[in-house]
């Protein structure tokens, strides 16, 4: 009996213990409200247009609708805490069901990106975002006024200006920045169709609301557009956004001239593209206008900076335009003929200044002469002397065919005060001393392309070693050939 | 009425029971048939119109003040017309019926801006409206080049095209020039001179816009370009 009651007692004890350990693993109390410990949740939106970490993060923005937005929607404390669901709407509509996501916005106007979170009370919290949707305004490149290459536009009646530009959204604003500039150089580029013109002098830099502009002579202005002049004028549509046309107009055009008065443009190129930057060293372009009798009308210095100009006024009839560069006496003069009529500017042919002759190079002997031969003997420094007198020129050395580089080789590379000749000191390491003939080819090249390349035979400087054995009796070939170590 | 039925009460009884029953129902059932529909009066919707030199279009409301015009509601469907008063209103009454006659040069004061229809019952609705009064943009006989005229140069010459358009309440009105095949915009100017104009014949037109999108266009100008510079003027 008594085994049975401790039976009993120990089945008892062994029930309560099993029950208070379930309720144990069960943990109801969490779910349970406690005010205490709960967090209110705040949750912030924001915009960038790269995943970069250092991207600028937006609340608002203007964007073109090729830009693709990422949106960020953040909840704090953490992702983990209570909430019931999040999405993203646009406009009131449903955008996004993810955190964060990247989508465009290609309709344009005004647009509003809500980040909405429910959290576990049913409480709607919402972070709003404000951005405006453009496109860059149109410009049409073609089909304006005037016409490139107009002539005897007259400042003091009026020169109109008219193209066409629009906004393809229909919602902003589009204004226009006008510019008249007075072109000194022209910069040539691959594309024949494409005149890039370089130093200009700005006449006039405005914005203007309308597609179209009225230049009209004021003696108050600063700049004046003169008569008989050429310039260049260029369009870019911009919005009020601040966003430009992808195109631009750029035109040209010629001031008119009094009755009876003409001028001459004319273009100049160098078979050395680099004289255009060049210091003043290398002189001017000397301009001579003749008439049809051969008298010289107009004589003219011009920097090599200013590869177009307009001569004006000249009556009209037929002339002759001579072109030369006097301190660079490689480049040979070009003319041109042009008949000049009233109230126009001619456009002369381009005058095309050519330099054809290399560089011409000399052995300098230790002595300070200058030689012409062919033979020379090693030594530890041989000097070359350059002259060219058609702009910059370089050099090249080659032993035996490999070129000399590096500073270990040149020393002193002097130049003449007009920069026309330089003399070079070429330095020969010991090693390479030989028994054999060498080949030392000096090349010196022009910027026009000209190439003078002379080959120098270098006289063995060494004694020839005895044969090892009567048998090898062979000679060596005497120069030609590789580098004899 | 209680149509339930016992089991205590006897076969033969139950069968004495079906006429009455039979009848409570067709009776039920006459009971639940509803009323003939009457015809639907109601109108969906009226518009307002105008009418002018026998063009109509249904969502014009401009009009001319040179020539007189009317004024035209409709009603959908359009048979309830007959059934409907209308009231044409400016501040005060103006007239009734479903048109309305503007006078050429009318004044602002005498065209409607607001109708009121109303059925046999009373019910009344309104409708708010503008009438535009637009001349449209004419031009003037003072064009250049004229017809025929000759112009003498090269492509490069920049050659004077004028013209002049009048409109009695823009100030300013945008025109598009005709050269040939090209178009240009050439905004509000009123002069352009443009040159590439080879030897031969050549036409010129221009279409003036106002800003109520009326248009006037100028007839079509032959000329003519010859490069002999020395008959230039």
């Amino acid at each position: 009996m008594k085994i049975r009651l401790l039976k009993s007692w120990l089945l008892a004890i062994t029930a309560l213990a099993t029950l208070s350990m379930q309720s144990a693993c069960s943990d109801s109390d969490q779910y349970l409200y406690d005010a205490e410990e709960t967090v209110a949740l705040q949750i912030h939106a924001e915009m960038a247009l790269t995943y970069e970490i250092d991207s600028l993060r937006v609340r608002a923005d203007t964007v073109t609708s090729k830009d693709t937005l990422i949106f960020i929607g953040e909840i704090t404390p953490n992702r983990q805490a209570h909430y019931r669901e999040y999405y993203w709407t646009l406009d009131g509509k449903d955008f996004s069901n993810d955190m964060n996501f990247r989508k465009p916005i290609t309709k344009a106007g005004y647009h509003e990106v809500c980040f909405v979170v429910t959290d576990y009370f049913g409480d709607t919290l919402r972070d709003t975002l404000r951005l405006w949707v453009t496109n860059p305004p149109i410009i049409e490149p073609h089909g304006f006024i005037p016409a490139i290459g107009s002539q005897g536009l007259s400042p003091k009646d009026g020169i109109y200006f008219a193209w066409h530009g629009y906004d393809p959204d229909s919602i902003s604003k589009v204004y226009y920045q006008f510019k008249i500039r007075e072109p000194r150089g022209l910069a040539y580029t691959h594309d024949l169709h494409q005149k890039l013109y370089t130093s200009s002098s700005t006449i006039l830099d405005t914005l203007i609301e309308a597609p179209y502009f009225t230049y009209w002579d004021n003696p108050g202005f600063y700049h004046r557009l003169e008569n008989l002049k050429f310039y260049t004028w260029e369009v870019r549509a911009v919005n009020e956004f601040g966003l430009e046309s992808d195109t631009l107009i750029q035109g040209e055009f010629f001031t008119k001239g009094n009755r009876n008065e003409g001028g001459v443009q004319t273009f100049i190129r160098f078979s050395n593209e680099s004289l255009y930057d060049s210091y003043s060293r290398n002189g001017n372009i000397h301009l001579d206008i003749l008439d049809s009798l051969s008298n010289l009308v107009v004589e003219r210095e011009i920097g090599l900076d200013t590869n177009q100009f307009v001569v004006s006024p000249l009556k009209p009839g037929k002339y002759r335009i001579i072109a030369s560069l006097p301190k660079l006496t490689d480049f040979s003069p070009d003319t041109a003929d042009v008949v000049v009529l009233p109230g126009e500017i001619a456009i002369a042919d381009t005058l095309r200044l050519s330099d054809t002759i290399p560089p011409s190079s000399k052995y300098l002997t230790p002595e300070g002469v200058l030689q012409d031969i062919d033979t020379l003997d090693f030594k530890d420094t041989l000097r070359f002397y350059f002259e060219e007198f058609g702009g910059n020129f370089y050099q090249n050395f080659f032993w035996n065919g490999q070129e000399l580089r590096g500073a270990s080789f040149f020393r002193e590379i002097s130049y003449n005060e007009d920069r026309t000749a330089d003399t070079v000191f070429l330095m020969l390491p010991q090693s390479y001393k030989s028994w054999t003939y060498q080949l030392l080819s000096v090349n010196a090249y022009d910027y026009s392309g000209n190439l003078n390349s002379k080959t120098y035979v270098i006289r063995p400087s060494l004694e020839r070693p005895e044969p090892e054995s009567s048998s090898s009796s062979v000679e060596s070939s005497s120069s030609a050939g590789g580098k004899d170590d | 009425m209680d149509f339930s039925i016992r089991h205590r009460v006897p076969v033969f009884k139950q069968l004495r029971l079906l006429p009455a029953v039979a009848a409570a129902f067709l009776l039920c059932a006459c009971l639940d048939i509803p009323d003939s529909p009457e015809p639907k009066n109601t109108a969906s919707y009226v518009t307002v119109y105008a009418v002018q030199k026998g063009k109509a279009d249904s969502a014009s409301l401009k009009v001319n003040p040179e020539s007189p015009a009317t004024l035209k509601a409709e009603v959908f469907p359009r048979e309830l017309e007959s059934e409907l008063d209308f009231a044409w209103y400016r501040d005060s009454l103006l007239g009734s019926g479903a048109t309305f006659k503007i006078s050429a040069y009318a004044e602002e004061d005498s065209i409607p801006n607001k109708l009121v229809v109303k059925d046999r019952e009373g019910n009344t609705a309104d409708l708010s409206f503008e009438i535009t009064v637009n001349s449209p943009p004419t031009f003037t006989e003072d064009f250049s080049p004229a017809q025929g005229d000759t112009l003498y140069g090269t492509t490069r010459t920049s050659f004077a095209f004028s013209w002049k358009a009048e409109d009695s309440e823009d100030a300013s009105l945008d025109y598009i020039l005709e050269l040939d095949t090209a178009h240009y915009y050439v905004g509000a100017l009123e002069k352009i001179q443009q040159s590439g104009l080879q030897p031969g014949t050549h036409l010129f037109r221009v279409i003036v816009k106002d800003s109520e999108g009326d248009t006037d266009t100028l007839p079509l100008v032959k000329f003519y370009v010859a490069d002999t510079l020395e008959a230039k003027k």
